[in-house]
């Protein structure tokens, strides 16, 4: 489904990616972890097309087309779902008319009819229920006061409302709770179905106990340095990153 | 989803450019450009006006011969050339309206282009609408049926000739002719406007709104409004401004007066999207207006204000708390696109004791426009426990525009208690990323958040306006983010 | 052409304002575009934006008679180390100089910088508001004796400097012009004090000027302290380059008729200023702030604080601008105003204002006019204070937002003045 090839890029004259290759399948859960600096944002953002980001050599395909080529608001209409690591506050619009708006607009770019307001309702509980977001939040503007906890369960409701093809959750875990992230996680697992595939970026393992996913991959200095199963993540939060970084840097001297 | 939403008339908002361009060819009785004596009497000949109408006139026209046009505002523009425009334009018509029948057909497809088809308004909304193209009211809608409250809604001319002691009592009581440069113009050469009055405890059961036009060229349009509502009446007004594409600047100097006697309350509102000018600057409409409100003990008046259009904008609805306990209010969303230069705000005078003014102002910049908020507030020695709170905000969309505050705040009441924000902030570029990511096009976005940005203005606005301001603010902003 | 007109009586104010300073001994060659600019600018209305609240036309009046020699003042800051110079009326006292030579640190009256390093002070001269306001351009075309320090590029000041003008009893007249250059990478403080005899009167019409080199720090405090009929304009001009550090402080003791004109201009990028000043006019006094920052370049931040109070039948009037300008990019500017009014008769205006002409910037003001928070009143009340008490507390909790900026030794003398002012306890 998705399929990233020696990606290089750059933020102002700063290198981040330095040939990034990976492959995803349809279906599947692939973390990604790393120290931090490694990249992973990064990675995040470009899968999402935020433009501050130059992308200078590779290529990524998500379902055989160029992604490159598409700019955010297409790319979501691919069904590309980035669960942001800060989710931004917009004043004065509320979290339930953004949806609308978004859904419809996907909708309409896919050239579908927009949902009824009935069953845009019907959606709206079912998602909030899956992330036990309360009513009060659906209605308040978009994560404008929203704690941290908050925050990132409406990230994950609004996943379940657009029912994406490809999740990226860039460090969904941080600044979370026990409980929160149980819930979080939920609403997550869930969702994962044969057609749904899943990138969850984080730095820590814990999330990983929740959300178990089929490979783990290390990124390290811009590129991804190793892969293995769910238990390189244990691996890695018992022995820390340094074995591998270290390792292929000898590897590469 | 609301009816007025799905309203196909209200589409029409929707479009890109600015949709309202087009001219009407209706033959028009136009006036050869000039000022003088001479073209005020024509102008009072002409609408058959008695001659107290006249003396008030031509006395407004000394005193304006010796003012000059204010430069204190925050824009540059070339001042009109007052002899090159014409004082008069009416669509000719052969005789007195009797109903909408009668109405030109012309125009009526005009109206219907507007969205203001009155059997569709009619039919929709309940909204009783006097329409004024260029200088003179065609039709008003429902007469009859706010006649049995006692409601007196008709042209300011039809005023002049049926309730001449109304008029004669309150016209230019809260305006003076003197006020200034504009207002004493517009007394001299006013030539329609609307006249609202609302009988003692009467509540009008629907909103009243006048639809203002101006379609000649080289016409400047001078419309003039004076709204009474008596004690304990309540009354709301809407008020929509378009003017089609023009090269040269088209001036517009409106007077509206406000009257709310003891325990009554006024809402005005208005979307005013006269022709902007183009891109370049060239064109638009200059839109010097003076509006003005005043309330006895208990009273309310509450201006509501969606400022998309004109080329250079100078409006400062204001309202004079006189009685004891009174109510202000001001809510406004000024958006300056391409070339557009704004000076507005308001001006609250706090005269009598526990008087209460809120001030909301939400100002967008974009292109390169300059948007200016100047606002007054006054406590006078005697507002004793008086109050104001004013926010003013503004929102920066490039970096090639301008955001200005202006407030002047005068305390003379140790009892008082004023309070006044104001921040500037730019749209983020983190806030439409976000959208973009959940599949919004960009104009959707910067659409949804420049709504979430007005929204306690825009919450102020009767429901149909509501959503046509919606689409308008987003229609304005098209493609303007630096 | 008609016969000789009759001069204007602003054009009559001046001549008598210029000659009584030079009788009395300018220093250097009055400024040639003041000198023109005084002609040509016009005198300040109400008419006129920066002075719809300020009346200045009973200051057509002013005729000063013979300043008296001057004696000198009884000494202020007595228990504060610092160099300290002394002018009355305009005249330096003769106090302690410190030369360290062409390329070290000067502290001393601009006189003597003049005579030394005529160089050193011309480079540093910048005319201020002298060429757009009438008052500036008056002071600057017959400037008097203040202080000068220059403190060259990466040196640092060890002690305080206290510039300190008193004006003398009767009615008379003051020019002095303070300079502060302080260069690139250096560090300095100064007080300016400004007092008078209890019954001095007159005009005193005096500029402040100071040059803050790229990563200087500079702070001053301003107290003015001037029991009698003295009208005060005060000139106080500052220009702050890159990474510079500026904090100015400015604290109106007392004052019978003042305005001061304060204004800085950011001309490098980060460039970091605070102004904070407090005021207190009662009886019918007339107190007037303008203050005006620009951001001129990128990433500058300032902080306006000016609080004060109205008692009585005065007067206070704030205006404060931020003008940010295009393509000064991600400036952070806040400025706050806080009033109370305390008087039945007195009067609050405000004006701040914003003028933006950039996008990426997070600007935001403040202003409230008011009175005493009526719940903290009662707590305070309840626990058994008289409402006298209660006020005077209330009013220096209000103040001391602003007063605790400064050295403990002017913030105890502003508040002591204070309190016998209001009769504080």
């Amino acid at each position: 489904m998705l399929k990233i090839e020696n990606l290089h890029a750059r933020i102002g004259d700063t290198e981040i990616l330095k040939g990034l290759t990976l492959s995803l399948g349809t279906g599947e859960v692939h973390a990604i972890m790393g120290p931090n600096g490694s990249g992973k944002s990064t990675l995040a953002s470009i899968l999402a097309g935020r433009e501050d980001y130059e992308v200078t050599a590779g290529s990524i395909t998500f379902d055989g087309v160029d992604l490159l080529e598409l700019d955010a608001t297409e790319r979501a209409v691919a069904g590309i779902f980035l669960a942001f690591q800060y989710p931004v506050e917009i004043p004065g619009v509320s979290n339930i008319n953004f949806l609308r708006t978004a859904l419809n607009s996907i909708r309409e770019q896919r050239e579908e009819a927009p949902i009824s307001g009935k069953d845009f309702l019907a959606k709206v509980k079912a998602c909030a229920q899956l992330v036990e977001l309360d009513g009060k939040l659906r209605d308040r503007s978009v994560n404008e006061g929203f704690s941290g906890g908050e925050k990132k369960r409406n990230e994950v409701f609004q996943m379940a409302m657009l029912e994406p093809r490809l999740a990226v959750l860039d460090e969904t875990d941080s600044g979370l709770d026990i409980d929160a992230l149980r819930i979080v996680s939920h609403g997550v697992n869930s969702m994962r179905s044969a057609d749904r595939s899943f990138l969850v970026i984080t730095h820590y393992q814990r999330l990983l106990d929740h959300i178990v996913p089929d490979h783990v991959h290390v990124l390290a200095g811009g590129r991804i340095v190793h892969s293995g199963g769910k238990e390189l993540a244990l691996e890695l939060e018992e022995k820390g990153y340094d074995w591998i970084v270290d390792a292929q840097a000898t590897e590469q001297a | 989803m609301s009816a007025a939403e799905e309203n196909p008339l209200l589409d029409e908002f929707t479009r890109k450019e600015y949709e309202f361009g087009f001219t009407t060819d209706i033959d028009a009785d136009t006036l050869a450009p000039g000022l003088n004596e001479e073209v005020i009497r024509i102008i009072s000949k002409k609408k058959n006006e008695p001659e107290w109408m006249l003396n008030w006139r031509l006395e407004a026209f000394s005193v304006w011969q010796t003012m000059e046009e204010p430069e204190w505002a925050h824009v540059q523009y070339k001042k009109p050339d007052y002899q090159a425009i014409s004082y008069y334009s009416a669509p000719k018509s052969k005789a007195p309206l009797g109903s909408l029948d009668e109405v030109d057909p012309e125009l009526r497809a005009t109206m219907d282009k507007l969205g203001i088809s009155m059997e569709e308004q009619k039919r929709l909304s309940g909204v009783a609408v006097d329409f004024v193209m260029d200088s003179v009211s065609v039709a008003t809608s429902f007469k009859d049926k706010l006649a049995e409250l006692g409601i007196i809604f008709c042209s300011m001319s039809e005023a002049i000739q049926e309730h001449p002691e109304l008029v004669k009592q309150h016209l230019g009581t809260v305006v003076p002719v003197k006020d200034n440069f504009f207002s004493a113009l517009n007394a001299a050469v006013f030539t329609d406007g609307s006249f609202c009055y609302i009988p003692k405890g009467a509540r009008c059961p629907m909103e009243l709104s006048t639809y203002f036009r101006i379609n000649e060229a080289g016409t400047g349009q001078f419309e003039r409004t004076l709204v009474v509502a008596e004690a304990g009446s309540y009354v709301s007004y809407l008020e929509g401004c378009t003017a089609p594409q023009r090269d040269e600047n088209q001036l517009h100097a409106a007077v509206v007066e406000l009257i709310a006697k003891d325990d009554a309350e006024i809402k005005y509102s208005t979307v005013q999207n006269w022709y902007p000018g183009d891109a370049e600057g060239k064109g638009g409409v200059f839109n010097f207006v003076t509006k003005r409100g005043i309330c006895e003990a208990r009273a309310k008046i509450s201006w509501t204000q969606v400022e998309t259009g004109s080329a250079v904008t100078w409006k400062y609805p204001s309202c004079i708390l006189k009685g004891d306990g009174s109510v202000g209010e001001f809510y406004s969303v000024a958006v300056t696109n391409n070339a557009q230069q704004a000076d507005t705000g308001t001006k609250m005078i706090h005269l009598g004791a526990n008087t209460h003014s809120t001030i909301i102002s939400k100002g967008i910049s974009a292109g390169n426009s300059q948007n200016s908020y100047r606002g007054l507030v006054q406590i006078g020695p005697r507002a004793r426990n008086a109050r104001n709170f004013s926010q003013c905000d503004s929102l920066l969309m490039t970096d090639t525009s301008g955001a200005h505050t202006f407030p002047y705040i005068e305390t003379k009441n140790p009892t008082a208690h004023v309070e006044h924000e104001a921040t500037t902030s730019r749209i983020g570029e983190d806030q439409i990323f976000y959208c973009l990511q959940r599949g919004l096009t960009e104009e959707q976005a910067i659409g949804l958040i420049v709504n979430g940005y007005a929204k306690e203005v825009l919450n102020k606005l009767p429901m149909e306006f509501a959503v046509e301001a919606r689409k308008l603010l987003a229609i304005s902003l098209e493609g303007s983010v630096g | 052409m008609s016969e000789v007109a009759t001069p204007s009586k602003h054009a009559v104010l001046a001549t008598r304002i210029t000659d009584a300073c030079s009788a009395h001994g300018v220093v250097g060659e009055g400024n040639p575009q003041a000198i023109a600019a005084l002609e040509a600018l016009p005198y300040p209305t109400t008419r006129q934006e920066r002075w719809k609240y300020t009346r200045v036309t009973r200051l057509l009046d002013i005729a000063p008679q013979a300043t008296p020699a001057g004696t000198l003042p009884e000494p202020v800051l007595a228990g504060l180390d610092a160099h300290t110079l002394t002018f009355v009326a305009g005249q330096y006292m003769g106090d302690d100089i410190l030369d360290e030579g062409p390329e070290g640190c000067f502290v001393g009256p601009r006189s003597v910088a003049l005579e030394r390093y005529p160089q050193r002070v011309l480079e540093g001269s910048t005319d201020g508001f002298a060429t757009t306001e009438w008052f500036a351009a008056l002071q600057s075309a017959a400037p008097q004796d203040g202080g000068c320090v220059i403190v060259p590029a990466g040196h640092r000041l060890e002690r305080p400097v206290v510039l300190r003008h008193h004006m003398p009893s009767g009615i008379g007249v003051a020019q002095p012009e303070h300079l502060f250059l302080i260069g690139d990478g250096a560090t300095a403080e100064g007080i300016i004090w400004s007092d008078s005899a209890t019954d001095a009167a007159g005009l005193l019409n005096g500029a402040i000027t100071a040059k803050v080199g790229d990563m200087a720090d500079f702070s001053l405090e301003i107290v003015q302290d001037e029991p009698g009929e003295l009208h005060h304009i005060g000139h106080h001009h500052f220009t702050q380059g890159a990474n510079s550090k500026l904090t100015v402080r400015t604290a109106t003791a007392n004052a019978h008729w003042l305005r001061n004109d304060l204004h800085i201009v950011q001309d490098g990028v980060h460039a970091d200023s605070t102004f904070h000043g407090c005021y207190l006019p009662n009886g019918q006094q007339f107190v007037d702030h303008h203050t005006r920052i620009d951001h001129a370049h990128p990433d500058g931040r300032s902080n306006e604080l000016y609080k004060g109070l109205a008692a009585d039948r005065s007067t206070a009037v704030f205006n404060g601008k931020i003008m940010v300008h295009k393509d000064a990019q991600r400036i952070e500017a806040y400025q706050s105003n806080r009033n109370l009014l305390l008087g039945e008769q007195a009067a609050m205006y405000a004006k701040p204002e914003l003028e933006i002409y950039a996008d990426d910037v997070r600007c935001s003001h403040g202003c409230t006019t008011g009175q005493f928070d009526r719940e903290a009143l009662f707590y305070l009340r309840s626990r058994g204070m008289t409402e006298t008490a209660a006020h005077n507390l209330l009013v220096q909790a209000f103040l001391a937002e602003v007063l605790d900026g400064f050295r403990e030794e002017i913030r105890d003398y502003v508040h002591d003045v204070y309190a016998r002012r209001l009769g504080w306890s």
